[in-house]
């Protein structure tokens, strides 16, 4: 009887202590309510889920990414849906993943953990953040678009209104904010957690019947094909390599793990070149 | 009996640990560190209006007192000072009316393969077709078509992340034409037009850069504007601009010209923007390739300019913990009631000798106009394998709802023993 209630005891305990391991997909700028459709696409989505034991814990974050990193709708959304999935699934390691923008907001939380006070029980459970194309250093592009924009503002006409996200992502707003707010860059304190970089390499729009061109969209590739030109030679068509390694460590850089393919900035967030299989390893690591 | 009296002076020695709690004075500010010297309340109105353009922000506003801290890599290289960035454009903007367009723009291009944006203030009637879009440049008259390698319309640009606005269509030329004095006319021109032209291939470029990257409300922020041809300087001929604070409001600058031929301009924010951001010197400037041809330059270069709602007194307490870890408690002076967050690199030597730096803190709360105090914990954990003497580095005094960092100190505090 002793022995039976001592295996009970032990089975009781393991299984309190059994970890669950879940994955939250952050976006990147964009108002987003659908995301798994809109952003991220079913292939990369459920790519990513059969990483997992359990497929539930999986969470694709819904948020109003146009705003600063700081805003309510922003970072504060992004740890609503955090918490409340952290809470609803018992999730104990919690695996972020980012694209973009997406990066800079989740690196707020992880660098300004006093901010929210709901920030430090989700920086307890990240176990890591793999940062797909971050914009860690901003984008020439948001530069290109806001002087514009400001110029336009100054004649007293406005073209267009830029968001708040896309004004943040300015190489010299980044630049600041990495210096003031946030960590994680050269001669910053590292973050509470690994932040760990996919850097993409080039664009490739040439060869409409070339996969290398077309995954994710050759609609989407043509564009990143112009905008390249504001950028490095090592670019992935919205931010330079540099950018996308400036904060915490580079996991890969696309050919690395891509059988010589590289990622532009859209293909990075969908299951091009075997990236949500690379996605799905990892969190079983 | 002698246990006893052994647990008496174990509990002596635990009980007196608080009553060994050092008292130390800030060590004083080093040159660059910024430190105000004057408060000013903030006005914590939520702003009732933006200016067009600029949204109102939605701040957290959280009021449970939160501190942590974790370990760094000992050999982590910390940077003392914050550095301020230059930028370096190869891009200008001009405006057009309908008519002027109708008749032909003049687009200096001092290299080849040159990429232009059009953007409509109309984006219905004013929307421009390539085959509408006529280039001459020399003995050359092409249409958009033919001049061009890459055509993209706003659909594209916004699909690669570039958020241009509607209706914009966008060109890069072919690099065969050459570059010289460009005439852009668009025969079904409609309304006004703001034109945006980028030289990924020029040798010239402006760069602007501030002597700081962040500021007081109050201090002043000097601003260096200057051409390269590649590593070359070169003279520039006017420069023209405006600093434009986060809530939209501008104020025009005053440039004068240097003997390098740069122009310089100085700002002193004075009044404190309705919306958190950064503050931006937009500079438009024009030069010349040295055979006679101008080259236009417009660039942007921003700091913070922060309200100086609180500071810290110069006082901090230092304490060992129950678990061995070290609380180092921090005077603040605050003139406005907010949300404040202090941080700090505690320093220790490690088994070499050598100080390194061995975790990061930081905490806030809410505190009241007046004296109050913020606690940095460190956990003995987080600094393993590093010993007395401790320094305490990068202490920085945050304003939380503002966004603003008020207060940074290279090396706040040398001690021996907490």
């Amino acid at each position: 009887m002793r022995r039976t209630l001592l295996m009970l005891a032990l089975a009781l305990a393991s299984s309190c202590t059994y970890a669950a391991t879940g994955v939250a997909l952050v976006h990147g700028t964009g108002n987003q309510t659908d995301a798994y459709d809109d952003y991220w696409q079913a292939d990369m989505v459920e790519g990513i889920r059969s990483g997992l034991s359990n497929p539930n814990n999986l969470l694709v974050v819904n948020c109003d990414l146009t705003q600063y990193m700081w805003d309510d709708r922003a970072a504060g959304c992004v740890a609503g849906q955090l918490t409340s999935f952290i809470q609803i699934n018992s999730i104990d390691k919690l695996i972020v993943i980012t694209h973009s923008d997406g990066g800079n907001v989740v690196r707020w939380i992880l660098s300004n953990p006093t901010y929210d006070s709901r920030y430090p029980a989700i920086i307890q459970r990240i176990v890591k953040v793999d940062a797909i194309a971050p914009s860690s250093a901003g984008t020439p592009l948001a530069d290109a678009v806001i002087a514009g924009n400001v110029f336009e503002s100054a004649l007293g006409w406005l073209l267009g209104y830029q968001n708040d996200a896309v004004r943040q992502q300015q190489v010299g707003w980044m630049a600041t904010y990495n210096q003031q707010n946030l960590l994680g860059t050269a001669g910053r304190p590292a973050l509470p957690v690994p932040f760990r970089d996919v850097v993409g390499s080039n664009v490739y729009a040439a060869n409409p019947f070339s996969s290398q061109d077309t995954c994710g969209g050759y609609a989407d590739s043509v564009g990143l094909d112009i905008t390249q030109n504001w950028l490095d030679s090592c670019s992935d068509g919205f931010i330079d390599c540099t950018s996308a390694s400036a904060a915490g460590s580079v996991w890969f850089r696309d050919t690395q793990r891509t059988n010589g393919y590289t990622l532009n900035h859209n293909q990075s967030r969908r299951n091009c070149f075997g990236m949500a299989a690379i996605l799905a390893s990892d969190l079983r690591s | 009996m002698q246990r006893r009296m052994l647990f008496l002076a174990l509990l002596t020695a635990l009980i007196s640990v608080p009553a060994c709690a050092g008292t130390h004075a800030l060590l004083p500010p080093q040159a660059n560190d910024m430190v105000p010297t004057t408060l000013v309340a903030r006005d914590t109105t939520v702003p009732a209006a933006a200016i067009a353009g600029v949204a109102r922000p939605q701040i957290h506003a959280e009021r449970q007192p939160v501190s942590i801290n974790w370990a760094i890599p000992h050999d982590t290289a910390l940077q003392t000072q914050p550095q301020s960035l230059a930028r370096s454009s190869r891009e200008y903007w001009l405006d057009a009316t309908a008519d002027e367009l109708r008749q032909g723009i003049a687009l200096p291009l001092s290299a080849p393969g040159a990429i232009i944006r059009i953007s409509p203030s109309d984006t219905v009637n004013g929307r421009l077709t390539p085959e509408k879009v006529q280039l001459k440049l020399g003995r050359q008259s092409l249409g958009a078509d033919q001049a061009t390698s890459q055509l993209a319309d706003a659909t594209s640009m916004r699909a690669a992340g570039m958020s241009v606005p509607a209706a914009s269509l966008v060109m890069r030329l072919k690099p065969e034409l050459g570059s010289g004095m460009a005439t852009l006319q668009a025969s079904n021109a409609s309304g006004r037009y703001v034109v945006h032209v980028f030289e990924p291939n020029s040798p010239f470029t402006v760069t602007a850069r501030a002597d700081r990257d962040d500021a007081l409300l109050g201090q002043h922020v000097h601003l260096s504007v200057a051409m390269q041809n590649g590593s070359h300087a070169r003279p520039l001929q006017s420069v023209g601009g405006f600093l434009r604070a986060p809530d939209g409001s501008t104020n025009t600058l005053d440039y004068h010209a240097q003997a390098d031929g740069s122009y310089t301009a100085d700002a002193i924010p004075t009044h404190a923007s309705a919306t958190p951001g950064l503050w931006e010197f937009h500079s438009f400037s024009v030069g010349d390739d040295g055979a006679g041809n101008l080259v236009h330059r417009d660039t942007t270069t921003v700091f913070s300019a922060a309200v100086p709602d609180a500071r810290f007194d110069g006082n901090a307490e230092t304490r060992r913990t129950a678990n061995q870890g070290i609380d180092i408690s921090i005077g603040v002076i605050a003139a406005s009631t907010s949300r404040y967050a202090v941080s700090g690199v505690l320093y220790g030597r490690d088994g070499d000798g050598h100080m390194v730096p061995a975790a990061y803190a930081q905490s806030a709360a809410w505190l009241p106009v007046g004296n109050g105090k913020l606690v940095l914990h460190y956990d003995a954990a987080n600094l393993h394998g590093v010993d007395a003497p401790y320094e305490l580095h990068d202490l920085r005094l945050q304003d939380q709802p503002a966004i603003a960092l008020i207060e940074r100190r290279a090396v706040a505090m040398r001690f021996d023993s907490p």
